[in-house]
């Protein structure tokens, strides 16, 4: 796998989620995995973008998609850090991180 | 200029081609449908060759063409979304109109501006009649009218047009972009290289729930506003890759407000919130939104539902006729089509280059044999592997060249459907298709001679061999009758069946035909299958004769002659009541096959390789007593024989013990005694030249690596002389062997 995710629960509400490597195709679904396995525990995620070396359009649109599943499930979500690919992916598509 | 005419030319020709191919699929989908009005996945095929008849025919210039396909995709517009449902009448309309349409094509294939004549115009009308009534059921002629006299008035009341500077673009990507492998990312910034994106928005309404989703799928929008120096020629190419997945509009600046209406109605998402986005992007201001959704609002509640569709339509052609305006165009429709044909992984190849290629490799497959040859004679270890390496390399590039040609045979099959279809609704009987082997390939040429004989033994078979639902019923069989297409693979040759549960031949009658054309005398005995082979005799069946034997015949000769002209033969089977079955074989034989490679009398003699079932050696004592028949007893089995040496009068010195070669064809069996038997040989077959046209027991000859010339034998005429030498030869042969082994086994 070409993403590394590394997460961290120091309180059992708050999950931290480090985002290693490569957000594209080659990797949503495990990334899928583990925000929904994330989303469905915590009532706050941080989510580290700051090591994300590569991200296409399915890695945007699955940011996207996390972005307003936290607000449905009410989870304070926070992308911290983003790296200047996500940044760029971002403003590209016209959305604010 | 004369290259881009040639270029047109070719696309027209492109253009033809794709249409007999859009209505085949059109015609495939209609008659998949009538089994299941339900099955979405045929609507959209049936919806979008429809489709694509009518885009391409627009864009050609085509303009009948184009109109009449216009009607009947909106209604299948309708069918697709739901709002109309699929009956059988409706499918017969279609399948009416879909005939027209192939008359239209077929017309303008011949002469572009073919002026229709008066039974087409007929037609026409009373098909756009029949249409009509299906795409506005509840309106008299008098309210269709006045619609359409509103519609022109909305339309030309709509000429205020929107401020905007900027083109607008609309994309929904369809789910299997990341799949494909394009990222919308790089198309996007190219976009941005070619101008200014004013404005870009996301439309992420269809992502769906994160359990739901499947991430490696796309669900995004977007819509752009978008200022630059550009045609739409242009941007359309921009997003070229994404055309078959993606569905786009491109408004160019100050289009029409009517244009915005009609993507507002195009767009997935409800009208509210397209318009939301529309104004939040800065193509609308508040106002003119407003006023597009009051024009759309208006057309709703119109409780014509169809008006609004109508209107679409006028600006469907306001598109379809700006974008022929515009000139390169042309280029367009050809990427187009190259599209299309990139989609059904296949490509079109003019036979001639095939041929070219197939002829370079047989002299390859000469040149190699020679080689071999040589390297066999100097006898270097080294040299002796490289060409046995080679020669199978060239083996294996052979093969593939031939498999180019390879068509599978259940297109033909398929072509039959319909005509089982309408003729059995026409002649009030109830006759079901099955279709079995349709995988296996044939070259294409012989399939395109196959079409007509076999569409032959189908009619018959709808028409005399099948009765009617009370008569069957009657007979104690299904009501419904079957007609089965089988196609297999034999050794040597392919056999296709035609198989009907019908009435079967009338013995009596076909014997008294017989008798009375002095084919056989009025007191000789015949067995079945001889006798009915006599449908084949031209002339056999006269006008008279035809409804006095329920017609069984008619024009059999010709089914007969167009077979043997492919070199195939042709029974028949029948059992009175039962049905019949027509067998049609035909020879594998191509431009390069595997031979066997025989010497008779010191000359050389190729038996295609794929008849061959067995060869053992034989004594000449063996064949000595049963010379005067041609048989021997070859392992308790009755095998007629052609001592070859005799047969070709070869005079050469003979060899104390001969081989036979056992060979089948059509599951006849019959042995070649021959000389030597020299082996496996990869044969060219050469035409012979004019001077030999008359030698019926070749199918042509090959040249050796050495040089030599040797024959290849017509094994499938061979078997056919050695049967007719006597046939009754053969039961007096089978009944002593019988008795011998009777008494042996005594």
């Amino acid at each position: 796998m070409n993403i590394n995710i590394i997460v961290d629960k120091q309180d059992p509400d708050i999950t931290s989620l480090k985002m290693e490597g490569d957000l594209t195709m080659y990797s949503v679904h495990e990334v899928k995995k583990s925000f929904l396995d994330n989303l469905k525990s915590s009532s706050k995620m941080n989510i580290f973008l700051s090591d994300i070396k590569k991200i296409d359009t399915s890695g945007f649109q699955l940011l996207l998609l996390v972005k307003y599943e936290s607000k449905e499930r009410d989870v304070a979500l926070e992308f911290i850090d983003p790296s200047p690919e996500v940044k760029h992916i971002f403003k590209l598509y016209g959305e604010s991180i | 200029m004369e290259s881009k005419k040639y270029n047109f030319e070719k696309a027209v020709a492109a253009f033809f081609m794709d249409c007999s191919e859009m209505l085949d699929e059109m015609e495939q989908s209609l008659l998949e449908l009538e089994k299941d009005f339900t099955d979405n996945e045929t609507i959209n095929a049936l919806f979008r060759s429809i489709h694509t008849i009518k885009g391409s025919s627009g864009m050609f210039g085509f303009e009948t063409i184009e109109k009449f396909t216009h009607l009947v995709e909106s209604l299948l517009d309708d069918v697709r979304r739901g709002v109309k449902s699929i009956d059988s009448d409706l499918i017969a309309l279609l399948l009416e109109s879909h005939d027209f349409i192939e008359k239209l094509v077929k017309l303008f294939e011949v002469e572009k501006d073919a002026i229709l004549d008066e039974g087409m115009i007929k037609t026409r009308e009373s098909l756009i009649q029949r249409l009509n009534l299906y795409i506005q059921p509840d309106n008299d002629d008098k309210s269709l009218k006045t619609d359409k006299a509103s519609i022109e008035k909305v339309s030309t009341d709509n000429e205020s047009t929107v401020y905007n500077e900027c083109w607008h673009i609309s994309l929904r990507f369809g789910e299997e972009v990341f799949i494909h492998r394009l990222d919308p990312v790089s198309f996007i910034e190219y976009l941005g290289g070619m101008g200014d994106i004013v404005h870009i928005i996301m439309i992420p309404d269809r992502i769906p729930p994160m359990e739901e989703i499947d991430p490696e799928k796309c669900y995004l929008g977007l819509e752009i506003d978008f200022m630059g120096e550009t045609d739409k020629e242009e941007l359309e190419n921009v997003f070229d890759f994404l055309m078959d997945d993606c569905s786009i509009c491109i408004l160019p600046p100050k289009s029409k407000i009517s244009d915005y209406v009609e993507l507002i109605q195009d767009i997935p998402e409800t009208p509210q919130r397209i318009g939301e986005i529309l104004t939040r992007i800065g193509t609308l201001t508040k106002f003119e939104l407003e006023e597009a959704l009051a024009l759309q609002g208006e057309q709703d509640n119109l409780e014509n539902q169809d008006l609004i569709k109508c209107d679409r339509k006028k600006l469907g052609e306001i598109v379809v006729e700006e974008k022929m305006v515009q000139e390169p165009v042309i280029n367009a429709a050809v990427e187009k089509q190259e599209t299309i044909i990139r989609n059904r992984r296949s490509i079109r190849i003019d036979p001639d280059k095939l041929d070219k290629l197939i002829n370079h490799i047989g002299e390859l497959v000469i040149i190699g044999a020679n080689v071999k040859q040589f390297s066999e004679k100097i006898g270097d270890m080294e040299l002796n592997e490289s060409v046995v390496i080679m020669s199978k390399l060239i083996e294996e590039v052979r093969d593939s060249a031939m498999n180019i040609r390879m068509v599978q045979i259940g297109e033909l099959f398929k072509k039959y459907e319909r005509v089982v279809r309408d003729l059995s609704r026409d002649r009030g009987k109830e006759i079901k298709l099955n279709i079995s082997g349709g995988d296996t390939e044939l070259d294409k040429v012989l399939i395109d001679k196959l079409g007509d004989p076999l569409m032959h033994l189908v009619r018959n078979s709808i028409d005399h061999g099948i009765d009617t639902p009370e008569e069957r019923t009657a007979m104690g069989k299904p009501s419904k009758g079957t007609i089965s297409l089988n196609a297999y693979h034999g050794t040597g040759n392919i056999t296709i069946e035609c198989t009907d549960d019908g009435n079967g031949l009338n013995r009596e009658r076909i014997y008294q035909k017989a008798v009375e054309k002095k084919l056989i005398s009025s007191n000789q005995e015949i067995s079945d299958n001889e006798l009915f082979q006599f449908i084949f005799e031209p002339a056999f069946s006269t006008a008279e004769t035809v409804s006095s034997i329920s017609g069984r015949g008619v024009g059999m000769d010709v089914v007969n002659k167009n077979i043997q002209s492919i070199r195939g033969t042709i029974e028949l089977e029948s059992k009175e009541g039962v049905g019949t079955s027509f067998r049609i074989h035909l020879p594998l034989t191509l431009a390069i096959i595997d031979g066997f490679m025989v010497e008779i009398g010191g000359a050389r003699y190729i038996i295609p390789l794929d008849m061959v079932v067995e060869c053992t050696e034989v004594s000449i004592e063996d064949i000595k007593g049963n010379e005067a028949y041609n048989f021997i007893d070859f392992r308790g089995e009755v095998l007629p024989f052609l001592r070859l040496r005799d047969f070709f009068d070869h005079k050469g010195e003979e060899s104390i013990r001969e081989n036979i070669i056992i060979v089948e064809y059509a599951q006849k069996k019959v042995g070649f005694v021959v000389d030597k038997l020299v082996g496996e040989f990869q044969t060219v077959i050469k035409p012979l030249g004019k001077l030999f046209m008359n030698l019926k027991w070749t199918i042509g000859a090959t040249i050796l690596g050495s040089g030599e010339v040797a024959l290849i034998l017509d094994v499938p005429t061979l078997i056919r002389y050695i049967q007719s030498i006597d046939s009754t030869r053969i039961e007096k042969v089978q009944e002593t062997v019988n008795a011998t082994e009777l008494s042996g086994a005594e």
